[in-house]
C-alpha cells in the first residue's frame, strides 16, 4: 500500500497530465452523443453579445454581397409573384388566401456565428425558443440550404452546418429525376459536398442541379443543394464518387430562414407507427 | 516582478483574441492550414514555472480558446499534451543550468543556434498540431488530411510565431 502511494507521488505530474487530458477528450467524445447538449447551454449568453458586438463590426465589409445575394432572391420571389401570369379562361381564380393548407412557415434569423474551418462546425443564430425555433427544424440560406437547429435557448439557436460531418440530407436531381443516397460533407473544402449511394449506371453530367428530395421531411421539396462539379467511379463497389458544388456561401452567410413545418409532428408519428408495426 | 506576471498574462489574453478574432477568420484558401500561434504564450513560459501551474494555466487557455470557438476539448487537449512535454522536454534536453547562468527564462537562438532553436520549437508545435488535428477530425479514414494538415499548419504557425517574437523579444 505503502509502495502504491509512493508511485502515486512520484508520478503525480504525469498523473496531473494525465486526468486533464482525460476530461478534454470526454468532451471532445461528448458530441458523438448526438442528442447532447451540455455544452452550447453553459455560457452562450454571455458570448453571444460577444459574437453580436463582431458582428456588428465585421457585417458592413460584406455588405456588397449581402445586398446581391438578396436582390437575387428576391428577383426569384417576383417571378413567383400572381401578377405575372395570365389568366385567359374564368375557369381558374386564384385564391390568395390559402392559410388552411399553408405547410411551412419561415422565421427570419440573422447568423452571428460561423465556422467553416472545423470538421464539425456550427452556426449560431439570433433566434431562439421565444421566436418558435426548435430543436430539429431546418434553415436555409438565401442561395441553397444552411443546416438544421441542434440546440436552442431563450433567444439563441446552434444549427449543425451542412459542413459538419453528422449532416445528412436527402438529395434530388430532377433532370434524371433522381431521388436516392445521401448528401454529406467530407470535411476537405468548404464549398464541396459528396454526394453518397448513387449508382454507377446513373447518367450525370457535371453542371446538373441538385435539389432537397420530397422523400425527406427535414427541408422542403426543391431547396437548391448545389450542382454537380464532377464524378468519378468509387473503385470499391458499383457507387459513384460525386463532388457536388454547394450553392451557398458559408463563409458570406448572413441572413437565413429557419422553416417550420406545420405538418412534421404528423409526418413523425405517422413514420413511428410504421417502425412499429413493420417486420 | 509584478510587473512581469502582468504582462505575461496580457500576452496570453492578446494571443487567445488574435486567435479567435482574426487567425481563425483568415481564409487560407484550404482545410489544411489553420495555424495556432497563441501556444507561443505557452512556449515562452519560464523554465522556474511550477510544473503543476504550467498544467493548470495551459489547460485553461485551451478551456477559454474551446468554449469561444465551440471546439469542444480539442485545445484543452493540444494544451495539456504540450505543456507536459515542454516540460519533458525542458528537463531532459536542455542544459538548464546553463541557460539560467546566461539569464534566459525562455529558450533562445543564442543557446545552440537557430536550427536548435527551430528544432525545439517546431516539434512543440507539430506535438500540439497533431494532437489538435486528431481530435478535430477524429477517424482513421481522413490520416492523410490529419497529417498535412498538422504539418502545413505548424509551418505557418511557426512563421506567425516568429513574426510575434520578432514584436514581443527580449532576446
Amino acid at each position: 500500500m505503502l509502495y502504491l502511494f509512493r508511485i502515486l507521488r512520484n508520478n503525480l505530474f504525469t498523473i496531473t497530465f494525465l486526468v486533464l487530458f482525460f476530461i478534454s477528450y470526454l468532451q471532445v467524445l461528448q458530441f458523438n452523443d448526438y442528442q447532447q447538449t451540455y455544452y452550447f447551454n453553459t455560457s452562450k449568453s454571455f458570448l453571444n453579445s460577444w459574437d453580436r458586438l463582431k458582428l456588428n463590426v465585421t457585417s458592413y465589409f460584406s455588405l456588397t454581397h449581402k445586398n446581391e445575394s438578396l436582390a437575387r432572391e428576391n428577383t426569384e420571389l417576383r417571378k413567383m409573384l400572381a401578377a405575372n401570369y395570365l389568366f385567359k379562361d374564368g375557369k381558374l381564380r386564384l385564391s390568395s388566401d390559402s392559410s388552411p393548407y399553408k405547410r411551412y412557415h419561415y422565421i427570419l434569423a440573422r447568423v452571428i456565428k460561423s465556422s467553416v474551418y472545423d470538421q464539425n462546425n456550427f452556426i449560431t443564430i439570433d433566434k431562439g425558443k421565444s421566436s418558435g425555433v426548435q430543436k430539429g427544424m431546418a434553415v436555409i440560406a438565401p442561395n441553397g440550404i444552411a443546416g438544421v437547429v441542434y440546440d436552442v435557448s431563450e433567444h439563441f439557436a446552434v444549427l449543425i452546418s451542412v459542413l459538419n460531418t453528422q449532416f445528412i440530407a436527402s438529395p434530388m436531381i430532377p433532370e434524371i429525376n433522381y431521388r436516392a443516397g445521401s448528401v454529406q460533407w467530407d470535411g476537405k473544402s468548404a464549398n464541396i459536398v459528396k454526394l453518397k449511394g448513387i449508382s454507377r449506371f446513373e447518367k450525370l453530367k457535371p453542371g446538373m442541379q441538385v435539389y432537397t428530395s420530397n422523400y425527406s421531411t427535414l427541408f422542403p421539396e426543391g431547396i437548391q443543394i448545389g450542382k454537380i462539379k464532377d464524378f468519378k467511379p468509387s473503385g470499391t463497389d458499383n457507387f459513384l464518387d460525386v463532388n457536388v458544388e454547394l450553392s451557398n456561401d458559408f463563409r458570406k452567410m448572413d441572413y437565413v430562414y429557419v422553416v417550420h413545418d406545420f405538418y412534421k409532428a404528423e409526418i413523425d408519428s405517422l413514420k413511428k407507427t410504421e417502425v412499429q408495426d413493420g417486420p | 516582478m509584478a510587473l512581469d506576471y502582468i504582462k505575461r498574462f496580457l500576452l496570453f489574453i492578446v494571443l487567445v483574441l488574435i486567435q479567435f478574432f482574426i487567425i481563425q477568420e483568415l481564409n487560407f484558401g484550404t482545410h489544411l492550414i489553420r495555424p495556432m500561434p497563441y501556444i507561443w504564450a505557452i512556449l515562452v513560459l519560464p523554465f522556474q514555472t511550477n510544473r503543476y501551474a504550467l498544467l493548470i494555466i495551459t489547460f485553461a487557455t485551451g478551456m477559454l480558446l474551446d468554449i469561444f470557438s465551440d471546439t469542444r476539448g480539442m485545445n484543452a487537449a493540444a494544451c495539456s499534451l504540450l505543456a507536459y512535454s515542454k516540460y519533458l522536454a525542458d528537463t531532459r534536453l536542455l542544459e538548464l543550468d546553463v541557460l539560467e547562468r546566461d539569464g534566459y527564462d525562455y529558450l533562445s537562438p543564442n543557446y545552440k543556434g537557430w536550427l536548435y532553436y527551430f528544432y525545439y520549437t517546431g516539434t512543440l508545435t507539430l506535438i500540439h498540431h497533431l494532437c489538435f488535428f486528431v481530435l478535430n477530425y477524429y477517424r482513421w479514414s481522413a490520416l492523410v488530411s490529419i497529417l498535412s494538415s498538422a504539418v502545413f499548419s505548424a509551418a505557418v504557425s511557426l512563421m506567425l510565431m516568429m513574426l510575434i517574437r520578432f514584436f514581443t523579444r527580449k532576446y
